[in-house]
């Protein structure tokens, strides 16, 4: 039956080859690339296909193992071409090629398409949030750290940070009692004793404070009980935290014995920045001034505020806080421009106030509550820092942000 | 091979390298790579069904291999140019 065989040959080549012709048809013919797609990979392999077949039913008679190799072909036509349009299409449609216009229904659409300008801020935001992850807390006895904690608690829960409170038993400075007079090395050691176990009371109640009150807050925190000298120990923490947050009137030896002077100065000198001193009578933080004089550490000091922005919703005054100087206008306005393209509503302050009790007068009448200052002059710096805790009436609601 | 059978093949391979010309024009046209490679793979397809034809035609096997062949290479060369345009690289 030959005319048989060469008729359905016949059809199936017809067939086939009206498919892959509808193929090319539909490549120049549809609009966008999924269309096309559409075309190449239905009519494509059924075309294939059929032709395929017609060619091994034409040899069926004459060769034998050519139904083997048509076989083959057609199971690896339908094995090798949805994968390769699917592989084809998704990679298309990851580079961003939009469909066209008439497309109705698109549901690739939020598990595979390219962000969308809404969602990349998103994500900048979430990196933006990642400059503040770990805050360090001083942890002792008195009501100015409590407000402390509660500060950092604030922070913490804006930016998505961890806490970490430490308080520090310094074994050493509390067992040193000068010379011992003859006889008397009992009431030494019960002196000692007792020094170490009042610490050790204030410092685990500090803690215990501290963790109820991160508890109630619902954050994530971690708290230590360190034993060392507190300036080593802190400088020590602090290098793997993004700021730190103290009591003004942090108690380094929990008012065991006497309190070292200029302990923030002291702190700064070992390479702890940027520190968050918080006063006694702090409201939140509202009103920042940032005291500028054009100098490098100055700069620092405002930059690392402005990029870590712990409150992004304050206004702040930029004031000159140095020598009066001839540019000063010309600084304070460059600063500001660059304090505001990083989102922070700041005013150049009117008045450049030169010197320690000008830049108190000025946060006094603005209303201020945390100074942003770097360790500029030293001699301002250090006056700045050795005497403010003693200013009680004027400046219990001043918080500082020092940066070196 | 019946005169009738013959006058198909030659009407097939005519619509066959029409649609060569139709996936060559796409190939050119573009606009993008992606299109250049859907029109690849079509091309593979139609060069296909010319050599299934030709062997009808030519009455021999010979080149019958070719296909299975082909489409192996054509699914490779697509996969690779889809990982690609996905990753910028293939491997």
């Amino acid at each position: 039956m030959p005319i048989v065989i060469d008729a359905l040959v016949a059809v199936l080549c017809l067939a086939g080859t009206a498919l892959i012709l509808l193929t090319g048809i539909g490549l120049i013919r549809f609009p966008d690339v999924y269309c096309r797609m559409h075309a190449a990979g239905k009519a494509g392999t059924l075309g294939v296909v059929f032709v395929v077949v017609g060619a091994t039913v034409h040899f069926a008679g004459t060769d034998q193992d050519v139904w083997v190799r048509g076989l083959l072909a057609v199971f690896f036509q339908f094995l090798t071409a949805p994968a390769a349009t699917h592989l084809l299409a998704r990679a298309v449609y990851v580079c961003d090629y939009p469909p066209t216009a008439v497309t109705a229904v698109d549901e690739l659409r939020e598990y595979l398409a390219p962000p969308s300008g809404a969602e990349l801020l998103a994500i900048t935001e979430r990196e933006e949030s990642k400059m503040l992850t770990r805050i360090l807390v001083g942890l002792d006895n008195t009501a100015s750290t409590d407000i402390a904690v509660r500060q950092a608690i604030e922070v913490a829960q804006r930016h998505r940070a961890q806490l970490t409170g430490i308080a520090v038993v310094d074994t050493r400075a509390l067992e040193r009692i000068g010379p011992i007079p003859i006889g008397g090395s009992h009431y030494a050691k019960r002196l000692r004793e007792y020094r170490l176990g009042a610490a050790k009371i204030e410092s685990d109640g500090a803690i215990a404070r501290f963790e109820s009150a991160c508890n109630a807050a619902g954050l994530g925190y971690e708290a230590k009980q360190l034993t060392g000298d507190p300036f080593d120990t802190f400088a020590a923490q602090a290098r793997y935290h993004d700021l730190t947050v103290l009591g003004m009137q942090f108690l380094f030896y929990h008012g065991v014995i006497a309190e070292p002077r200029n302990p923030l100065g002291r702190l700064m000198k070992r390479g702890m920045r940027p520190i968050i001193a918080v006063a006694p009578a702090s409201r939140g933080i509202h009103q920042v001034l940032i005291a500028y004089n054009g100098s490098v550490e100055a700069t620092m000091a405002m930059k690392q505020f402005v990029q870590l922005c712990p409150w992004p919703d304050v206004s702040a005054d930029l004031v000159w806080c140095g020598e009066a100087d001839y540019d000063a206008r010309e600084l304070l306005t460059e600063a500001s421009a660059y304090c505001r393209s990083h989102g922070l509503a700041v005013e150049v302050g009117d008045a450049p106030a030169s010197g320690r009790d000008a830049l108190l007068d000025y946060a006094t009448r603005r209303d201020t509550d945390l100074l942003v200052i770097g360790n500029s002059t030293r001699d301002f710096f250090g006056s700045f820092l050795g005497d403010l805790p003693g200013k009680a009436k004027e400046t219990d609601r001043l918080s500082l942000f020092l940066n070196q | 091979m019946s005169l009738f059978l013959a006058v198909v093949l030659q009407l097939c391979l005519a619509a066959l390298l029409a649609s060569g010309a139709l996936c060559l024009y796409r190939m050119l046209l573009g606009p993008r790579s992606a299109d250049r490679a859907v029109a690849f793979d079509s091309l593979a397809a139609v060069f296909i069904a010319i050599i299934c034809v030709l062997c009808i035609r030519w009455n021999s096997t010979l080149y019958f291999d070719a296909v299975w062949i082909l489409m192996l290479v054509g699914f490779l060369g697509s996969a690779a140019i889809a990982l690609y345009l996905e990753k910028g690289r293939i491997f």
